[in-house]
């Protein structure tokens, strides 16, 4: 199955894709002022060599900021809750992520599912953010990637009494023209940004394991000054700026899974004074390999072509009414440790309700 | 997900719309302008420790005084109070000063936090109204200060009746608390339908409700909310959502902020909101041992507590109740920026719902706000936590 995880933020718009649950391929780009043009040039980015287009992509979730603009998305999940699935793919252990962003600051707590159990989000001001040390790297007349890196070299930092962006920037002149170096300066921005980050995580609960995500956690300054505040060593996904886009398409996977077992099954079953029992296949999910024809002990299943003349398990049309009296259950023969439908089936297609 | 809290079947309550225009065209509404063109006259009171029935009894119609309902500019408003100020009392000096309100007669406050305070001291100085006055307010609920409260009521009818010329009777203060006492039983009624799984009135609905009933004579509004509960019980509406909801906080009277909310799938079913819950929580209390004046005042001093009362556990007490009673699911704080009395209990009250395992969303506002882009994502992210939290 093949899905997709976009992410629209404030500065950057990100895709990832997967394929059968592992990552295809991924995406990031500017966000430009057209967040449905973005939307379209991100994707066309990320399926770029993959052979497959737009229309191979059986669901999308989209997130950030733009998140209702993606013209193409058939569902749309805020980005704490994306950002929390993503980081739980990589690190199941994290219960305290901080995901620093273009314009906004999130301090989030998830459980061991990857579930928001609490967060915070900066106030209106986009101090302390990724935007924020766009405008300080153009003041001081450096690359923005390499700031981080900068900032680590100083001896001695600055102090900064101000996390306002407009007064940051007026001050860090000031200490230019003083010669203050600039790695000196760096530090001081990053030691205050990191101390406004320390305090909104301190307004949830800072606990292990912790990880950075955003775009600004590619930033090893400030993940360093991070370390440093919060008194753990974070885990940082491979790319975390793509974290966002890749919950979403864990999303994606979990709602499409859902959404197919939805429309297309077919049930074979019977009715007793206890109840409807049934028998349930998912087609759409169903490749017809057999195993469960192979596995099951009362010899019920059959391979068959469909209408569209694919291969698909069915129940064989003679036991249809005897299911009550042949069919062991998928219990009993878990009990007894046999193979049954339900384990072998690579597709999770079968069902069983007794 | 989206999901549709109005459902397509249910069909629209034109009591409603009677309700809705009272309030798009407050504070010069038909009946305000009616009720001083037939030479009455119309007080306005700042805060809900202002006893209400005692004005009417005395033949003057009480509304509450309250900024713009959406966020507007405050350019004056900021002229004249410190920007530290809440918000809520800068939009509503704002809109007294560009004559909103230039046909009132009388203003009433209470000594409560600062910015009531403040905003009645510029009222009085720069809004002329013949009659002012500003009550003591105690904060606590022992014998004492009840004592004292009473003195203060006390204080307001003689005031009043100097004022007028003419003195109020305690006949006329019954039937004033019946009247009020009524409306009370009414909007109670209102707010248990919504105890219901599929509610038939929306948290937005029922604001346009309580937005109307300090803005309205009291005998209309008891008329048009018994045509209302009619209407609703014949209308077969329902409404369902992702969560059950509580909204807590401040002032809160722009319905589109419910709506934002609600459009997002969180079904509003109760609020502590100053002019939701608080305004009209608890009904005088008339027996045989007390006056009518001293039922009012004891009244007013243990209704449904504003933040600055103490000690705190009493609000949290009646807030909880209302979670149980309502089966609330997560609760939204709105706190309009610079509210001391509600940041400050907010650790306190969040610590007693953590315990409950109740989830909450605290939101820094402004007045008048209708819920723009970060607030939006922050509901819906805890929404998508409620959601995650009943797997």
């Amino acid at each position: 199955m093949i899905v997709a995880g976009i992410d629209i933020g404030s500065r950057a718009a990100k895709a990832v894709i997967l394929k059968d649950k592992s990552i295809l391929s991924s995406a990031i780009c500017d966000t430009g002022p057209e967040s449905v043009k973005t939307s379209y040039r991100v994707m066309e980015e990320a399926l770029k060599g993959t052979g497959l287009s737009l229309d191979d992509i059986q669901y999308t979730v989209a997130t950030g900021y733009g998140r209702v603009l993606v013209p193409y998305a058939n569902q749309n999940i805020s980005e704490i809750s994306c950002h929390a699935k993503g980081v739980n793919w990589d690190f199941p252990s994290v219960r305290t992520i901080l995901d620093m962003g273009g314009q906004d600051c999130k301090a989030i707590n998830c459980d061991d599912g990857g579930l928001v159990t609490n967060f915070v989000m900066n106030d209106k001001c986009a101090g302390g953010t990724g935007r924020f040390l766009e405008m300080i790297a153009e003041v001081l007349n450096i690359p923005l990637e390499e700031i981080g890196d900068m900032s680590l070299e100083s001896k001695s930092s600055i102090p900064f009494n101000t996390i306002c962006a407009v007064f940051a920037k007026s001050e860090a002149i000031v200490h230019l023209r003083k010669g203050v170096t600039k790695s000196n300066i760096l530090a001081g921005l990053h030691e205050a940004i990191a101390v406004r980050c320390l305090n909104l995580l301190k307004r949830i609960s800072i606990e292990k394991d912790f990880s950075i995500t955003g775009g600004i956690a590619k930033n090893k300054g400030m993940v360093e000054k991070l370390m440093e505040k919060a008194g753990l060593q974070p885990l940082l996904c491979e790319d975390p700026q793509l974290v966002g886009a890749l919950g979403a398409a864990l999303f994606a996977e979990e709602c499409s899974t859902e959404v197919i077992k939805q429309a297309v099954k077919v049930q074979y079953g019977y009715s007793d004074g206890t109840g409807d029992y049934f028998i349930t296949i998912v087609t759409e999910l169903c490749n017809g390999c057999g195993e469960c024809v192979k596995a099951c002990p009362a010899d019920i299943f059959v391979v068959d072509k469909d209408d569209d003349g694919q291969p698909k398990a069915k129940v064989k049309e003679e036991v249809r009414k005897k299911l009550a009296f042949l069919c062991p259950g998928f219990q009993s023969c878990s009990h007894k440790n046999q193979l049954n439908c339900h384990s072998v089936c690579q597709k999770d297609a079968i069902d069983h309700i007794w | 997900m989206m999901v549709d809290t109005t459902q397509k079947s249910n069909v629209k309550l034109h009591v409603l719309e009677r309700f809705r225009e009272v309030n798009s065209t407050f504070p010069k509404t038909s009946h305000l302008l009616d009720y001083k063109r037939s030479g009455n006259k119309v007080f306005g009171w700042l805060c809900t420790y202002s006893p209400e029935e005692i004005m009417h009894a005395a033949g003057i119609l009480p509304i509450r005084i309250i900024g713009y309902s959406q966020e507007a500019e405050l350019d004056d408003g900021n002229a004249y109070l410190y920007v530290n100020s809440c918000s809520f009392s800068r939009s509503c000096l704002q809109l007294g000063l560009g004559g909103g309100y230039d046909f009132l007669d009388g203003v009433v406050g209470g000594s409560t936090c600062d910015g009531a305070r403040r905003l009645f001291d510029l009222w009085r100085n720069y809004i002329g109204t013949p009659f002012y006055h500003v009550l003591t307010v105690p904060r606590k609920y022992t014998e004492k200060a009840h004592a004292l409260y009473y003195h203060e009521v006390a204080q307001f009818k003689q005031h009043l009746e100097e004022f007028l010329g003419s003195k109020i009777a305690d006949e006329a203060l019954y039937e004033s608390i019946k009247l009020y006492n009524e409306s009370r039983k009414l909007l109670r009624q209102l707010y248990d339908l919504r105890k219901l799984d599929d509610p038939p009135i929306t948290g937005a609905e029922t604001m346009e409700v309580s937005n109307a009933s300090f803005r309205m004579p009291k005998e209309i509004f008891n008329r048009w909310l018994k045509d209302l509960l009619e209407e609703i019980s014949a209308s077969g509406n329902t409404h369902t959502g992702r969560s059950r909801l509580m909204l807590i906080g401040s002032v809160l009277t722009n319905p589109e902020f419910i709506k934002s909310i609600e459009d997002q799938g969180g079904l509003v079913v109760a609020d502590e909101l100053c002019t939701g819950t608080r305004y009209w929580g608890d009904p005088v209390v008339l027996d045989e041992t007390k006056s009518p004046l001293e039922a009012i005042s004891r009244r007013y001093l243990n209704n449904f507590p504003c933040a600055r009362m103490f000690p705190s556990d009493e609000r949290f007490n009646r807030i909880i109740d209302f979670i149980q009673d309502f089966r609330v699911e997560g609760v939204i704080s709105q706190i309009i920026r610079y509210c001391v009395p509600y940041c400050h209990d907010l650790p306190l009250l969040t610590k007693r719902l953590k315990a409950l395992g109740i989830p909450i969303l605290a939101l820094d506002v402004e007045y008048g706000t209708s819920g723009s882009g970060q607030i939006q994502t922050r509901v819906q992210a805890f929404l998508e936590m409620l959601e995650a939290k009943r797997k």
